[in-house]
């Protein structure tokens, strides 16, 4: 089983279960403090925008250690973790970019040093939570999808 | 919401109630105080057992009762409801907002107005068939550019005046000051004398923690999962009464910048997070804290947003009550004093 698991050839299968964990993550992030947002402010909204922007940052992370990996073989726990924190870290940065070329330097004061690292750790940990789960919970069906597929290879060989 | 088994004890001869937690110390029962705690007078009326003016600031003869002793006739938050417009309303918070006024017989041709008249405040009689709203409460603007007063209004209460403002933030700091009394003192009867042991403001801390903060969110902030949790969500829900919710009396610099002063929603009570954020600083909850407070800064998507800006009245009155918090949790004896810390530090 073990060597079908870790067969490159169906590595793109195993890609696209991580990235809807990464999608089902978003979703589950923006809803979260969307719920925290409707309790003192009655006029705040769920917004798919927001979890398109969330998922692409994720989703971008997740490229980019592909990349960094080098090809299409199949990507570990470590990558999963690695791409967590990646785009946290990138969520993080590109806010802080965007409040500096907005609002200036004096926009950062609400945000203490201590603040930013709980986002940082409970981004990445709850993105890579959910994905995990999503991975871990889809393994029988990739597994069933890549035994039918090498089943088929050998017919034909 | 926790539920636990009170021992409530009953005086045969004078019909005085006393109440009992399972671990042997007093309960004092909220804000149904009367139910759990009464000395009952010969006539059979209940007096309660601390004085329901302890400021010595509000005039008797105007200011509502606590809401404590609404058993004993606080018309401000009855126990059975009122009637509005002919519709019966059976929650506290509706009765309490009742517009004040006097109630006039348009039919009767020798009636003259008194502008001095008292205000009939809820039911009109039979007869009367305009009401006539008396000036209504106003508060300060805060971040809303509102026109309000920044201070109580000077006569308010008085005949033909306006009812005074709520004071919720005075009201919780004399509620923290009566809570810290009564843990105290249970500390020095339960605990056996020990010259060596902690003090008993150490040992009541966390029954005073308990006993403030279930009142005003649901739960303490202890840096467990369900505290992060509930504080990374709503931050809990007061159960007091509504004169100890809004940010009416609140420093201006801790005024929530999505609601006007004197703003009777939800979402304006600051004294429910000023007892969260007051509980994670006792308990050091420094994530569960942090957890709420990212959605009052101005990151996008899980912030406010770049447009919106931070709610820094928010975020101020965290960061002063979790410091509060850690300052009480350093040196468990500022309790003797924790109303006066709270109404200097956060109250106008």
């Amino acid at each position: 089983m073990n060597s079908v698991f870790r067969d490159p050839k169906f590595s793109i299968l195993r890609a696209l279960v991580d990235i809807l964990g990464f999608a089902i993550g978003s979703f589950c992030l923006v809803w979260v403090s969307f719920s925290s947002k409707q309790l003192s402010d009655e006029t705040a909204y769920f917004s798919f925008f927001e979890v398109a922007v969330v998922f692409s940052i994720f989703l971008t992370a997740y490229l980019m250690t592909a990349v960094f990996y080098g090809n299409r073989t199949a990507l570990g726990l470590k990558a999963l973790l690695l791409s967590s924190l990646l785009g946290t870290l990138i969520y993080i940065c590109g806010s802080f970019l965007l409040l500096l070329l907005t609002q200036g330097v004096d926009s950062l004061n609400s945000l203490s040093l201590g603040m930013s690292v709980f986002v940082f750790i409970s981004l990445g940990l709850v993105s890579f939570l959910i994905a995990f789960a999503v991975r871990l919970l889809l393994t029988p069906v990739i597994l069933s999808v890549e035994r039918y597929s090498l089943d088929k290879q050998k017919q034909y060989k | 919401m926790t539920s636990e088994v009170v021992w409530k004890h009953r005086d045969a001869v004078t019909g005085s109630i006393s109440s009992i937690r399972t671990e042997g110390w007093s309960y004092w029962g909220g804000e149904n105080d009367s139910d759990f705690n009464a000395e009952i007078e010969p006539l059979g009326g209940d007096i309660p057992s601390v004085d329901p003016y302890p400021t010595g600031n509000e005039d008797p003869s105007t200011a509502p009762m606590p809401t404590r002793f609404k058993l004993n006739g606080n018309v401000f938050n009855t126990e059975y409801g009122c009637i509005i417009d002919g519709i019966m309303q059976s929650r506290p918070e509706d009765c309490s907002r009742i517009p004040r006024g006097y109630w006039i017989d348009e039919d009767d041709p020798n009636y003259t107005p008194d502008p001095n008249a008292e205000p009939d405040t809820i039911f009109g009689g039979a007869t009367r068939t305009r009401f006539i709203p008396l000036p209504s409460v106003t508060g300060t603007g805060g971040n809303t550019g509102s026109s309000l007063p920044t201070t109580p209004l000077q006569n308010c209460g008085q005949p033909g005046q306006p009812p005074c403002p709520p004071t919720p933030c005075a009201k919780m700091a004399e509620r923290a000051q009566k809570v810290a009394q009564e843990t105290v003192r249970d500390a020095i009867r339960n605990t056996p004398y020990d010259p060596k042991g902690p003090s008993s403001y150490h040992i009541a801390l966390p029954y005073f923690d308990f006993n403030f903060t279930t009142l005003y969110t649901g739960h303490r902030v202890d840096g467990s999962t369900s505290s992060i949790s509930a504080l990374s969500g709503g931050g809990g829900v007061n159960n007091s009464s509504p004169q100890e919710q809004g940010q009416q009396d609140f420093k201006n610099e801790f005024i929530d910048a999505d609601f006007p002063r004197n703003s009777t929603k939800r979402g304006a009570d600051q004294v429910h997070h000023f007892a969260a954020y007051f509980s994670a600083g006792i308990n050091l909850a420094t994530l569960s804290s942090y957890g709420h407070s990212v959605s009052d800064t101005n990151l996008p998507i899980f912030g406010r947003g770049v447009s919106k800006g931070p709610n820094s009245g928010d975020l101020n009155l965290a960061n002063k009550a979790y410091d509060l918090g850690a300052r009480v949790r350093k040196q468990p004896n500022l309790l003797y004093k924790i109303e006066e810390l709270i109404k200097n530090e956060f109250c106008l």
